[in-house]
C-alpha cells in the first residue's frame, strides 16, 4: 500500500501501541499533523501549551501507566523545548519515544529557518536516536525505538524527521509490535554468591529504587522481604512501590530520609541493592558509605555495578526474575537482635506528627489528611523542592505507580505537565499536583491543557512566598543570606485559575483544609487550591551533602543533635 | 602509565563517531589517539581508542559504551594478550636526510619516501612505544612537521 512518510510514521506509531500523543505542531511537522486529522479516532492527540510541558505529559503518562510516553513537537524550538523533558525522562528511566520533524534535507546545514541539530543535541539525553535518511526505513525505526525505549532499563528515545520525507510516498511495510530484548540471565555461581551473604549476614537492609516498579517487581520484593525478614528503604523513585505502613518498611533513605532508614543502612553489614543507582543523594560521602559492608546490587544495567559503590556481588537481571530466584534458593535465618534495633529505630526515630502553630498551616499536616482524604488510588504528582520532600516523608502510599516526581533531574516546572499526562492515562483516578510557588510558576500555563481537556486534577500550590529548598540551604549553609530567594509575588492564585477557565480556592483556616480538598475532588475539570504555609516550616531531617547518617540534622533548632 | 586501549566494532553511519568519542569528554577522559576506518565487514567500521586514565575511569567508560546501539562488540586491551601498531609519517628539517640517523637496534620499519619539493619525509610503522622512541631519537630539533596514525590494535588469541 503506497503511504506518505507521514502517514507511516502515525501508523506505525498506532502499531507499536500507542494510544495517545502528547504534542504541539509547527511548520516541519505539518504533514505529520495532516496525517493525524485522519487518525481522529484511533490517536489522541492532546495539545499542550509549550512544548516542554508535552514531553513532561507523556512522560507522567509513561510513570503512571507503565505504557510508552508518546510526544511530537516540529524543528528547531520546538525540538529544544523537549530537552529538560527528555532528560528528565532519561534520568529517571522512563520509557518515552520523542518525534520531532527537521527542515527538508535541502535546507540542513544551510542555518534553516527553525534548523537546529535535535540528534546531537540530545545524544547524551538518550538511549538512542535517530536522523531518518530513507523513508523505507521509517517503519522499521519507529518499532525499534519502542523496543528500545521498553528494553532492559527504560528510557527515552528521539526520531528526527526530515520534513520531505514525511512528504515522500512508498510501500508502506508493515511492522509488528514490539517485544522487548531478553533480560540478561543470572549465573548459578553468583546466585550461590547472594545466597550465602544473606545467610551469614547479621544486618541486612534492602535499599530499592524505581526499577522495582519498572519491572513490575513489587510483589516479588514484599516477598523476597517477608520471607527472609530484612528490613527495606527506598530511594525517592522507590516510593509506592511498597504500602507505607508494611512492617518490614522503614520508609525514604538519603539526603531527607527517615532517621531510622539511614541508622539502619549505616549499621548494616549487608546491603541488598535493587533497581537502584546509589545517587549522592542517597549515599551522601561515599567512602563512609560503604565502610564494613558488602553490597549485593540487583540492576538490569550492568553499567551502574560499582559506577558509585563497589558491589562485590552483582546480579544483572530482571528485578522480579532474580527476585524470584532468590525467594526460592535463600532461607529466613533468625536474627533477633537486628530486628529489634529496627523496630527501636523506628520507634525512636519515627517522623514527627506535624501540628499547626494555631496562625499557619503546616505543610506537612497538609500532606498527611491529604494521604486519608484523597484514597489509595489517587495519583500524587510533585515538582520539585520543600513540598516534593514532604510529599516523599508523609504522604503515605499504597499502590504503585502512585507517587510521579521527577526525582534525578530534579525538574521543577515538571508537575503541572505530568500531573496532565497522569490525568490523561488515568481516566476516572483523582489527580493530585502538590507543587510549590516557585515550581509551579515554571510551567504554570500547562493549566489550561488541563481545563480544555477537563483533567481531574487537584492543584495544591505550597505558596510560602520564597524558594523554599534553597532558602532552606542559605539559611543552614550560607549564614541565612537569602540571595534572589525571597520571591515577593503577588500572584493571586484563585484569579489565575479562573482566569485559565479552572476553579480557584484558597484554604485560609487550618480546620477546614480537608473540606475544602473533598470540595475539589467533586468539581470537574481541574481545582487550583492556594496554600499559604509559613517558611520557617523546613524539611527536615537533613544529611548535609557530602556527608552520612552520623550527620543528621534533626531539627531547626537542636542542629546536630545526636540523639541516640 | 600503561595505556588502555578500547577496540570497537560499530555500525558504519553518520554520527557514530560522535556518540561514541562524546561517552569519553563527557567523563573528562582525554583521547591520546583515535583511529576509525571500515573493516572486511562494509556495514562494520572498526574504531580504536586510546587513553591514559584510571582503570576506574576506563571501566565505567568501557561499560557505557557496550550500552550504545550502535555499538556490536568493546574490548579492552590492557598489558598484554594483543599486538598494537601505528603509522607515522616525519618531514624532518630542510637539508636532513634519513642516512643522517643511526637507527640501529631499533624494532621498527623504517623507509624514506620518494623526494618531492626537497624535503625528507621518512615513515615508520610498529608499536606505539617504538614510534615514540624513533621520535626521541630524531629530535624534536630536527623534525619540521609529524603526523602520527593512532594505533591499531588486535587480540591474539584466536
Amino acid at each position: 500500500m503506497k503511504m506518505t512518510g507521514a502517514e507511516i510514521l502515525v501508523q506505525s506509531v498506532i502499531d507499536q501501541g500507542t494510544e495517545v500523543v502528547f504534542g504541539y505542531p509547527g511548520g516541519s511537522i505539518l504533514n505529520i499533523y495532516d496525517a493525524l486529522y485522519d487518525r481522529q479516532d484511533e490517536i489522541r492527540h492532546i495539545l499542550t501549551s509549550h512544548e516542554q510541558g508535552a514531553a513532561h505529559a507523556a512522560d507522567g503518562y509513561a510513570r503512571s501507566t507503565g505504557k510508552t510516553g508518546v510526544v511530537f513537537a516540529t524543528s528547531g524550538p520546538g525540538a529544544t523545548n523537549l530537552v529538560t523533558g527528555i532528560a528528565t525522562a532519561y534520568m529517571d528511566s522512563v520509557p518515552m519515544v520523542a518525534v520531532t520533524c527537521n527542515v527538508v534535507r535541502e535546507f540542513i546545514g544551510r542555518d534553516s529557518f527553525q534548523e537546529i541539530d535535535i540528534v546531537d543535541i540530545s545524544n547524551p539525553i538518550v538511549k538512542h536516536n535517530y536522523l531518518v535518511q530513507d523513508v523505507n526505513e521509517l517503519s522499521h525505526i519507529v518499532r525499534e525505538a519502542f523496543e528500545i525505549a521498553n528494553s532492559g532499563r527504560k528510557g527515552p528515545v528521539l526520531i528526527d524527521i526530515p520534513k520531505d520525507i514525511t512528504a515522500e510516498v512508498t510501500d508502506f511495510i508493515s511492522q509488528p509490535r514490539f517485544s522487548c530484548r531478553a533480560a540478561p540471565r543470572l549465573s548459578e555461581e553468583s546466585l550461590e554468591r547472594a545466597v550465602m551473604a544473606l545467610k551469614t549476614a547479621e544486618k541486612p537492609v534492602i535499599y530499592f529504587g524505581g526499577g522495582v516498579t519498572f519491572s513490575d517487581a513489587c510483589e516479588e520484593l514484599l516477598k523476597f522481604a517477608e520471607k527472609l525478614q530484612i528490613p527495606m528503604c527506598s530511594s525517592v523513585m522507590g516510593l509506592s512501590s511498597v504500602p507505607a505502613d508494611h512492617e518490614l518498611y522503614l520508609g525514604l533513605v538519603g539526603m531527607h530520609g527517615t532517621a531510622a532508614a539511614n541508622k539502619a543502612v549505616l549499621a548494616a553489614d549487608l546491603i541488598v541493592t535493587v533497581g537502584a543507582r546509589f545517587s549522592d543523594r542517597v549515599t551522601g560521602d561515599r567512602a563512609k558509605f560503604s565502610e564494613n559492608k558488602t553490597f549485593i546490587h540487583l540492576d538490569i544495567d550492568q553499567s551502574e555495578i560499582s559506577k558509585n559503590i563497589n558491589a562485590s556481588i552483582p546480579l544483572i537481571c530482571d528485578a522480579a526474575d532474580g527476585l524470584r530466584q532468590l525467594t526460592d534458593r535463600a532461607e529466613y535465618v533468625k536474627r533477633p537482635d537486628w530486628m529489634s534495633y529496627i523496630d527501636s529505630r523506628k520507634e525512636k526515630y519515627a517522623l514527627p506528627r506535624p501540628e499547626d502553630n494555631g496562625e499557619t498551616i503546616s505543610a506537612r499536616k497538609i500532606i498527611l489528611s491529604l494521604s486519608d482524604i484523597v484514597g489509595r488510588d489517587a495519583i500524587i504528582a510533585t515538582d520539585v523542592g520543600q513540598h516534593q520532600m514532604f510529599v516523599a516523608q508523609y504522604y503515605q502510599f499504597y499502590k504503585p505507580r502512585t507517587f510521579i516526581s521527577s526525582c534525578g533531574l530534579g525538574t521543577m516546572g515538571f508537575g503541572m505537565g505530568a500531573a496532565n499526562g497522569c490525568a490523561v492515562g488515568n481516566p476516572g483516578r483523582q489527580v493530585v499536583l502538590v507543587t510549590g510557588d516557585g515550581s509551579f510558576h515554571m510551567n504554570l500555563q500547562e493549566l489550561a491543557v488541563a481545563v480544555s481537556n477537563k483533567l481531574n486534577i487537584i492543584v495544591l500550590v505550597m505558596n510560602n512566598n520564597v524558594l523554599g529548598m534553597v532558602h532552606q540551604w542559605q539559611k543552614l549553609f550560607y549564614n541565612a543570606r537569602y540571595s534572589a530567594t525571597e520571591i515577593a509575588r503577588k500572584t493571586d492564585y484563585v484569579k489565575l485559575a479562573e482566569a485559565f477557565g479552572a476553579v480557584g480556592m484558597r484554604i485560609e483556616n487550618p480546620d477546614l483544609a480537608a473540606e475544602q480538598i473533598k470540595v475539589a475532588m467533586e468539581v470537574e475539570g481541574p481545582v487550583v487550591i492556594d496554600c499559604p504555609i509559613d517558611f520557617h516550616e523546613r524539611v527536615f531531617p537533613i544529611i548535609p551533602p557530602g556527608k552520612t547518617g552520623k550527620d543528621m540534622i534533626y531539627t531547626d533548632k537542636k542542629t546536630q543533635e545526636e540523639r541516640s | 602509565m600503561k595505556p588502555n586501549i578500547l577496540s570497537l566494532l560499530v555500525t558504519n553511519r553518520f554520527g557514530v563517531l560522535t556518540k561514541v568519542t562524546m561517552l569519553f569528554g563527557r567523563r573528562g577522559c582525554n583521547i591520546h589517539s583515535l583511529t576509525v576506518d571500515t573493516t572486511h565487514m562494509p556495514e562494520l567500521s572498526r574504531i580504536t581508542v586510546t587513553v591514559y586514565e584510571s582503570d576506574e575511569k576506563v571501566v565505567q567508560i568501557f561499560k557505557q559504551l557496550k550500552k550504545l546501539e550502535d555499538v556490536q562488540e568493546v574490548i579492552l586491551y590492557r598489558d598484554s594478550g594483543f599486538v598494537e601498531r601505528e603509522i607515522v609519517l616525519i618531514k624532518l628539517n630542510e637539508g636532513l636526510r634519513l642516512e643522517d640517523f643511526d637507527f640501529d637496534g631499533m624494532n621498527i620499519y623504517i623507509n624514506k619516501l620518494p623526494q618531492s619539493n626537497g624535503a625528507c619525509i621518512v615513515e615508520a610503522m610498529g608499536a606505539s612505544e617504538d614510534i615514540s622512541d624513533l621520535i626521541n631519537k630524531i629530535g624534536q630539533e630536527n623534525i619540521f612537521k609529524l603526523s602520527r596514525s593512532g594505533c591499531v590494535a588486535l587480540g591474539l588469541s584466536q
